[in-house]
Formats: structure tokens, sequence, C-alpha cells
């Protein structure tokens, strides 16, 4: 997997985590520390690793959608839902780099199982 | 959604060989169908969440959750501990137990938090006797909690 896809991947579940904290306390009870201030650290530490260019899309994306990256699964992006173009949906490049979907511009990562 | 879906004996692990929080959660992620790199990932975020809050909940049991782009469908692995761990449990006791639950953030119908809050229902019930750390086949495990499922549906 490329590095840079890596992080996108962490940044992204980090920002989930600080997302969804709030709606796990109120609605199943879990106890949630009154700070997020470690994981906002660690989202720091992530995103100082990406490359500018790919730290801003992120961004970008992130307020425009809401999630900046997509699963990619039996060829369609679960980002916006459309199918991808069949030279990219059966891309030997899978995960191997950053690639956007064409669609929505979301980064694309292709699930397993 | 029934648990029963979920219980699969190849992501069950009735004597987990960790007694630290870091590595009963390593142990727990090496039960996943993902490749190395994935679970080094499921990892990190699992850890990061048990930053926010310990998911100790008390009584012995634990149950380390979070979303993550790597799985599809939604996971849920269970380890047994006789000894126990030291898992910052918000009572302080050791924990015994663990249920693992991971789901993708596309996950539309929201069961994540279904089978999170049928999870934490069926521990509080198995937690009022013993009968959980004495068995020693995992499909007698399975049909336990299957039945302890079914009990609370009653
Ligand atoms: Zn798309």
């Amino acid at each position: 997997m490329d590095a840079q896809l890596e992080l996108l991947i962490m940044l992204h579940d980090v920002d989930h985590l600080l997302r969804e904290s709030h709606q796990e306390e109120k609605e199943l009870g879990f106890k949630m520390e009154e700070s997020s201030e470690g994981l906002e650290k660690a989202r720091k530490r992530i995103a100082k690793k990406l490359r500018r260019s790919v730290l801003e899309r992120y961004e970008l994306l992130l307020n425009r959608y809401g999630r900046s990256v997509a699963p990619v699964s039996k060829g369609i992006c679960y980002g916006c839902y459309m199918a991808l173009p069949t030279a990219m949906a059966s891309g030997k490049a899978k995960n191997e780099k950053v690639i956007s979907c064409p669609n929505c511009g979301r980064f694309l990562y292709w699930i397993g199982k | 959604m029934k648990l029963k879906e979920l219980l699969k004996p190849e992501l069950i692990e009735l004597e987990l060989k960790n007694n630290n929080k870091k590595g009963v959660l390593q142990e727990l992620v090496g039960l996943f169908p993902l490749d190395e790199k994935a679970k080094g990932i499921l990892l990190e975020t699992l850890k990061k969440r048990e930053e926010l809050g310990s998911t100790g909940v008390g009584k012995g049991i634990a149950i380390p959750h979070c979303r993550s782009l790597l799985v599809k469908d939604l996971h849920l692995v269970i380890g047994r501990s006789k000894k126990g761990v030291d898992f910052g449990a918000l009572d302080g006791k050791q924990v015994h137990l663990f249920f693992l639950i991971v789901a993708s953030p596309l996950e539309p119908t929201n069961q994540y938090l279904i089978v999170l809050g049928k999870v934490a229902q069926i521990a509080r019930e198995i937690t009022k006797d013993q009968r959980i750390l004495e068995i020693d086949e995992k499909s007698e495990f399975i049909r336990f909690l299957g039945e302890v499922e079914e009990s609370l549906q009653g």
C-alpha cells in the first residue's frame, strides 16, 4: 500500500473518531475523557507527514463532503456510488498510489474483504 | 441483526496470551481477515479510540470498537483471558472478556450502534455468573452467547 494512502486512511479514521465520540457518549453511554487533546495531536502528526497538496485536497474534500476517502468495491466508488472507468477499476495500481475518483474527487481505497 | 450471524469460530480466541492493553488489542486484530498493513492501521485506530476513554465498561468486560475504512462489513471478534488483563477499565477491575467490533464508516443502517448496544446488554447478562469463563469449546461458547441473546429478546 502506498505510504501516503496509508496516512490518508489513518487520518480519515481519526477524523471519524473525533466526530463520533459525542454520539457514543450520548447514545451508548461510553464514558469519554473530557479532552480529546491527545487525539488532536495524533491527527496533527499524521497530517504533517502528508504531502502538502494531498493534505490540502483532503481538507477541501472534508469540508465539502464530510469525508475525503471513499472505499472502492466491485468497481464502484462508495463516495458517489458511480462506477469507475473500466481502465481504473481493473487497474493494477490499486492502493499502490494515491488516486482520486474522476467523478467526485474523493481519494480512493480499494477494499479487500 | 442477530449476534449469532457475527459469531464465527475463527474470530474467537478463548485463551488470550497477552496481559496488557496493547498486546491484547494486537492479538484481537490479528484475527481479522485483513492483510498485515491493514491490521497495523486498524490497531492504531483502536488504540486512538481508547485514548478518548477506555472501552473497559466494567465487570470484567471490554468492548473496543471503531469504524474503519479498511473493512467492508461489520466484524465481531471475541477474546477471553481467564487470568485477566489490565485494560484501564472504568471500575479498575481486570478484564476477562473482549468484544471487538469494527464497522465500515459507510455502513448505512447503523447496525454498528445497534450491535454495540446489544453486546453491552449481553455483557451485563453474562457477568451475572462465571459460566462464560468456564466454557472450553468455541462451539459451546457460541451456543451459549446465542442462548443469552435469545433470552434477552424473550
Ligand atoms: Zn466518487
